[in-house]
């Protein structure tokens, strides 16, 4: 996730496979919107387990999907960045309510790497299993590289940032209605920390409200928790 | 047409700040020896760039607009990758699971809980159209 890690300009054959995600990329969203957002219908976890059956069916090794594959993925940084826009934006937003923002979005961060990393003490994961689960309440980007940093497997760490997001996002509607938490500030909040970008997509889509505090609590939850990470691990 | 062109003149510039600041990122991460991702520190310089700006300026926004709606795109290869790892996880695969759903159930309940018990009242003005969320 450097700029001097850039992949080297792919070959036909990466550049084959760069089209290949691209196209089925397009033709999942087209998909999507045609069944009415339907929340199932995600492209990226359809895209992705379409991709793997074709390595898998045609013996194709992952080295070679990667050669186009890694370009992408340096666009991941790059768009990660670009979440400094959204943060700015809502600087108001948050100012009425900082100390509780701070508060809430403190406790959802500890719960959710600190219930991570207890349970994979407790069912004897090791160290490098334990450390790539501390990063899965940061956005993936982010995890990636702390989990880089402290000694953990980045493409793991991306993995479970991801799967973690789509399961919240399914089951945050049922929590919510289940216990009252209607307050729309609240819902933005719980979906930025629990379920990064995943969730903040889809509560944009809810109302822009949701959607702002949604990026706001991803890229500040983020940020301090990949700050505090290291000193905590190394 | 002028109008197109300064629209791809502006992504482009857009998409060479977001490099930019990638890239001076990586040298002070480099020159302080820190142990935090490179786009943590860029988000930070940018969030700061934009404070002394008063402003995003319009090339970031646009390329911005582009980018952040289609991040699922980004994601792809990223999950194919985990391919690389199939072994180990078919070992590991319940505990896992186990793992993700009590660490997201947890924390998407405390989070809105806790806020939502000592946050206070949003003024009427900022309240949406209740058929707006959900």
């Amino acid at each position: 996730m450097r700029i001097s890690e850039l992949p080297l300009w792919p070959d036909a054959e990466g550049v084959f496979w760069l089209v290949v995600t691209l196209g089925l990329y397009a033709a999942l969203v087209r998909l999507r919107q045609r069944l009415n957002d339907a929340s199932w219908a995600q492209p990226l976890i359809w895209g992705a387990g379409f991709l793997i059956a074709a390595l898998l069916v045609f013996d194709i090794d992952l080295a070679r999907y990667q050669k186009g594959g890694d370009w992408l993925i340096y666009l991941l940084a790059l768009s990660t960045v670009s979440i400094a826009v959204p943060i700015f934006d809502n600087r108001h937003v948050i100012k009425a309510a900082a100390v509780p923002f701070l508060l809430a979005m403190g406790l959802g961060s500890i719960l959710a790497a600190g219930s991570a990393v207890a349970m994979a003490v407790l069912l004897d994961f090791d160290t490098a299993l334990r450390a790539t689960l501390a990063t899965k309440s940061i956005t993936s980007p982010f995890a990636y590289g702390t989990a880089q940093e402290i000694g953990g497997l980045p493409v793991l760490a991306m993995g479970i940032v991801i799967v973690t997001g789509n399961f919240g996002v399914l089951v945050a509607p049922q929590i919510f209605a289940r216990f009252g938490l209607t307050d729309p500030r609240a819902q933005g909040l719980a979906l930025g920390v629990a379920t990064h970008g995943i969730g903040t997509a889809e509560a944009v889509r809810r109302s822009a409200l949701i959607g702002s505090f949604a990026g706001l609590a991803m890229g500040v939850n983020g940020v301090l928790t990949s700050l505090v990470l290291p000193l905590v691990f190394l | 047409m002028a109008d197109k062109a300064r629209a791809v003149a502006g992504a482009v510039i857009g998409l060479a700040v977001l490099v930019l600041a990638l890239g001076l990122a990586e040298m002070v991460k480099q020159g302080l020896g820190l142990a935090v991702p490179e786009p943590v520190l860029a988000v930070i310089g940018l969030v700061g760039f934009f404070i002394f700006c008063g402003r995003v300026p319009t090339p970031v926004r646009q390329v911005s607009s582009v980018l952040l709606p289609h991040m699922a795109l980004f994601f792809i290869p990223a999950l194919v990758g985990l391919l690389a790892l199939s072994d180990m996880l078919a070992t590991i695969i319940a505990p896992l699971a186990l793992i993700i759903i009590v660490s997201t159930v947890l924390p998407l309940w405390a989070t809105a809980w806790l806020f939502q018990k000592i946050a206070p009242a949003m003024p009427q003005s900022q309240m949406e159209e209740p058929d707006a969320d959900q």
